[in-house]
C-alpha cells in the first residue's frame, strides 16, 4: 500500500505553489486512518488523529516539489523556462515533460546533436536559458494551449529496482509523506492519547513557507520533520549514510537534544536501525520554521537517505521508509505514556 | 507501422539481436525470401522487373552503453557505445544487458556539487548506473562486464505530427524497408538490415560485398538541429520538411547526377524534400559506394531532432515522403522488360 501510494503521488503534481491540483489523491489515502481534515491558507494538507489528552504533535513532510514555469513561446512552437525550487540544469537535457497548460501537452528538452557539437561545448553543462521545451506545435498553436506561468514537470514513471530500492521523481518530500500515512496507520490500530498532525507542507522547496503558516495553525507541542537526506553514491565520502539502514537522526541547535535523544532510546529498545549526522546550523528543511514558530516548538529531525537528490530518478529505499512510520508511531506511543514536559525541561 | 514496435527494442550496436529476430519474424510473416550474413545483417529480396542490382540499407543498431565494471558497492560503470553526447545521460533510466534489469543513472545532488562542478559537464568515466544493489556480489549475480545497455524511452506521438522515441536512428530506416518489403513491388530490390553502422558501418560493407549493387539507397535518421539555439548555418535539416537528400558527408560524396535524379523525382511527384545541408556526420552509403569497383549510392533520410538521444524527435510527414521517394526510385530506376 505504501509503494502504491508513493507512486500514484509521484505519477502527479505538486509543484511548489501548485499543490491544490491533486489534492484529492492524498485525501484517500490519508482520510481513512485520520479523523478530521483542514488546510492552511497556503495549501498545507493537515490530517489529524484524534487522541484523549491535549497534547498535540505535528509531524511535517513536505509535498510540494521543483518544477518548471513557462516564460516565453517561441517560433516553432518551443517555450523557454525557469526553474521552480533548485534544479541543475544538466538533469533536464534529454527528458520528457508535461506542460500544465490548458490541456496536458507533452514536449522534451532536446539538444543538439553530438554530431555538430565539438569536444569543447561538450564539456560546458548548459545554462537554463539554453534550454528550450520542444512541443511539437507552431507558436500560433502552441499559444492557445500555453500561458506565461504555466508549470511544467518531467515525465517519469516510478522504477522498482532491485529488492525494495524504488526511483522516481519527487520523492523528496513525498517519501516522508508516506512515512507519515505509515505512522498513521500503525497509530490507527491502538488507542493514543496525543493528537497528531499529519501534514503535508506546502511551498518547502521556494522557502520553506506552508511549514511556517501550517504550524502557527496547529501551534503543537512537539514536532517530528521528516525530510530526505543524501544517500551514499561513489561521489561521497566512504561514511555517509547509506539506504536500507534506517533515518538518519538529526543532532545540533535546530533540534531539541532531549527529545531527540528521546527518540533515539526508544529506537534501540524497540531494534530500528538508525543512523546519525550533526547539522550545526540550517537543516534546509521545515524545522527552520517549525522551532522558531510562535513560541517556539522542539523538534526533531528525521531524514530518509535518497540518492540523486532534485533530479527525476531520486532512489530511496522502501524499507527505510516503512521503518521510519513504524518507529514514530512506537515514538509517540512512548511519549503518551512518560511527562513530555519532564522531557523538554531544560 | 512497425516503427512504434520496433523503436521499443533494444539493439545497442553489436547486440542487435532482438531487433534482428523481430525482423526475420516479420519477413517471415509477409513471405519475403532473406537470409542472416556471417555479421549479422538481414539481406532481404523483393523479386521483380529488374534493371540494376539496387540494395536498400537501413541499420538496425542504435547507440547505447557497455557495461565496463562493477564497483565495490555494486555501482556499474560504463562506456559509450556510438556517438553520445555525455549530458544526454544525466538523470535517465536505462535497462541493463538481455534481462533487461532496470536501473538510472543519477547525478550528484546539486546541493552537494562545488561552484567548479557546476561549471563542467561530468565526464562518462565518473557516471556509473545504480540498480539497486548495496554489494558487488548482489550486482555480478544480475550484470556482466560486456553486458549492453540502453535508454528506456517508449514511443509516443505529439504535437504537430511528430514521435518521440529512442534509436529513431535508424529504425525508421528499418520500417520503411519493411514496408516496401511488404508491398511486394514489381520491382527487384534487397532490402538490407544492416549491423553495427554506429561504430564504423562494419555491416554495410560485408552486405555490399555479397550484393555488389550497381545503386545503394541508404535510408537513415539524420541530423536535425533546427532549434533556437542553433545559428542558421548549423540548420542541416528541418523536421517537417520532407525527405532529406544528402550532398556529401564525412563519408562520402554522393553522386551528384543519382541526388538530382532523385529530386527530379521528388518534385515530378510533388513529394516534400530537402537537401541536407551540412557534412557532418556519415553513414553506410560510406562503405557501400566504395564496394569493389564502386557503385552509386546516396542517403534519403528522415530529419531526426535530438538524435542519438533517449528523446529523439521525427515527423510522420517526413517519414511518408522518404518512404514515397524511395519505392518510387526503385521503380524509376526497374523500369524496363527483363524480369528475373
Amino acid at each position: 500500500m505504501l509503494k502504491e501510494f508513493l507512486f500514484e503521488v509521484c505519477s502527479n503534481h505538486f509543484v511548489s505553489g501548485f499543490e491544490h491540483i491533486n489534492g484529492d489523491i492524498i485525501k484517500r489515502y490519508f482520510q481513512p486512518y485520520t479523523d478530521s481534515f483542514e488546510k492552511d491558507k497556503l495549501g498545507s494538507y493537515i490530517f489529524k488523529s484524534s487522541g484523549s489528552s491535549d497534547r498535540k504533535i505535528m509531524l511535517a513532510a513536505h509535498i510540494d516539489e521543483i518544477g518548471l514555469m513557462i516564460t516565453k513561446i517561441l517560433e516553432g512552437g518551443f517555450l523557454s523556462f525557469i526553474s521552480v525550487g533548485g534544479i541543475n540544469p544538466a538533469s533536464l537535457v534529454a527528458q520528457e515533460v508535461t506542460i500544465y497548460g490548458k490541456d496536458t501537452i507533452f514536449g522534451v528538452i532536446g539538444i543538439k546533436p553530438p554530431h555538430i557539437t565539438s569536444e569543447e561545448e561538450r564539456k560546458k553543462p548548459h545554462k537554463m536559458k539554453e534550454l528550450f521545451i520542444d512541443t511539437g506545435y507552431s507558436k500560433e498553436e502552441l499559444e492557445k494551449l500555453v500561458t506565461i506561468g504555466d508549470i511544467a514537470t518531467v515525465n517519469r514513471e516510478p522504477l522498482s529496482l532491485q529488492g525494495s530500492v524504488i526511483s522516481a521523481k519527487a520523492f523528496d518530500d513525498r517519501a516522508c509523506v508516506t512515512v507519515m500515512l505509515e505512522t498513521a496507520k500503525e497509530l490507527k490500530k491502538i488507542s493514543h492519547k496525543s493528537n497528531v498532525y499529519f501534514t503535508a507542507t506546502a511551498q518547502e522547496e521556494t522557502g520553506i513557507r506552508g511549514a511556517k503558516t501550517s504550524s502557527y495553525k496547529i501551534a503543537p507541542d512537539i514536532g517530528i520533520v521528516l525530510d530526505v537526506g543524501f544517500g551514499k553514491t561513489p561521489d561521497m565520502p566512504s561514511d555517509s549514510p547509506e539506504l536500507g539502514k534506517g533515518p538518519i537522526v538529526a543532532y545540533g541547535g535546530r533540534l531539541n537534544s532531549k527529545l531527540t535523544k528521546k527518540f533515539v532510546d526508544v529506537c534501540k529498545k524497540y531494534n530500528y536501525p538508525l543512523q546519525y549526522e550533526a547539522v550545526p546550523a540550517i537543516t534546509g528543511t521545515d524545522t527552520e520554521a517549525l522551532q522558531i514558530s510562535r513560541d517556539g516548538i522542539p523538534c526533531i529531525l528525521l531524514s530518509i537517505p535518497l540518492r540523486y537528490m532534485h533530479t527525476s530518478v531520486e532512489t530511496i529505499d522502501l524499507y527505510d521508509v516503512e521503518i521510519t512510520g513504524k518507529a514514530i508511531a512506537r515514538f509517540i506511543n512512548e511519549l503518551d505514556n512518560s511527562d513530555l514536559e519532564e522531557i523538554l525541561c531544560f | 507501422m512497425f516503427l512504434k514496435e520496433l523503436t521499443e527494442l533494444s539493439g545497442v550496436s553489436g547486440c542487435e539481436y532482438e531487433v534482428r529476430n523481430y525482423i526475420k519474424s516479420k519477413l517471415t510473416d509477409m513471405g519475403c525470401e532473406f537470409y542472416v550474413d556471417k555479421l549479422g545483417n538481414i539481406i532481404a529480396h523483393n523479386k521483380g522487373r529488374k534493371n540494376k542490382t539496387i540494395m536498400l540499407a537501413a541499420h538496425m543498431d542504435e547507440v547505447g552503453l557497455i557495461v565496463t565494471n562493477i564497483d565495490s558497492d555494486g555501482f556499474i560503470k560504463f562506456e559509450a557505445v556510438g556517438g553520445i553526447d555525455q549530458r544526454v545521460l544525466n538523470s535517465k533510466p536505462v535497462l541493463v544487458g538481455e534481462k533487461k534489469i532496470p536501473g538510472v543513472i543519477g547525478s550528484k545532488a546539486i546541493h552537494l556539487m562545488s561552484s567548479d562542478e557546476k561549471e563542467k559537464a561530468l565526464p562518462i568515466d565518473k557516471m556509473y548506473i545504480d540498480i539497486g544493489t548495496s554489494s558487488k556480489s548482489e550486482t555480478e549475480k544480475l550484470v556482466n562486464i560486456g553486458d549492453y545497455v540502453s535508454f528506456k524511452s517508449s514511443y509516443a506521438e505529439f504535437g504537430d505530427n511528430l514521435i518521440k522515441a529512442k534509436a529513431l536512428d535508424d529504425r525508421t530506416g528499418c520500417s520503411i524497408i519493411l514496408e516496401l518489403l511488404s508491398q511486394k513491388l514489381d520491382a527487384d530490390f534487397y532490402g538490407v538490415f544492416t549491423v553495427m553502422e554506429e561504430v564504423g558501418l562494419r555491416g554495410a560493407e560485408t552486405a555490399a560485398y555479397q550484393l555488389e549493387p550497381d545503386l545503394g539507397l541508404v535510408l537513415e535518421g539524420t541530423v536535425c538541429a533546427d532549434m533556437p539555439e542553433v545559428e542558421e548555418h548549423d540548420k542541416s535539416t528541418l523536421i517537417g520538411k520532407g525527405a532529406a537528400l544528402s550532398l556529401m558527408d564525412n563519408t562520402t560524396v554522393y553522386d551528384i547526377d543519382l541526388v538530382r535524379s532523385i529530386a527530379k523525382i521528388a518534385e515530378d511527384n510533388n513529394i516534400m524534400y530537402q537537401y541536407r545541408k551540412s557534412a557532418a556526420g556519415g553513414n553506410d552509403a560510406g562503405v557501400i559506394h566504395k564496394t569493389k569497383n564502386g557503385a552509386k549510392a546516396a542517403a534519403i533520410s528522415v530529419p531526426c531532432r535530438y538524435i542519438h538521444s533517449p528523446v529523439s524527435v521525427a515527423s510522420k510527414k517526413d517519414i511518408e515522403s522518404v518512404l514515397l521517394l524511395t519505392k518510387l526510385v526503385i521503380l524509376e530506376n526497374q523500369k524496363g522488360e527483363k524480369h528475373v
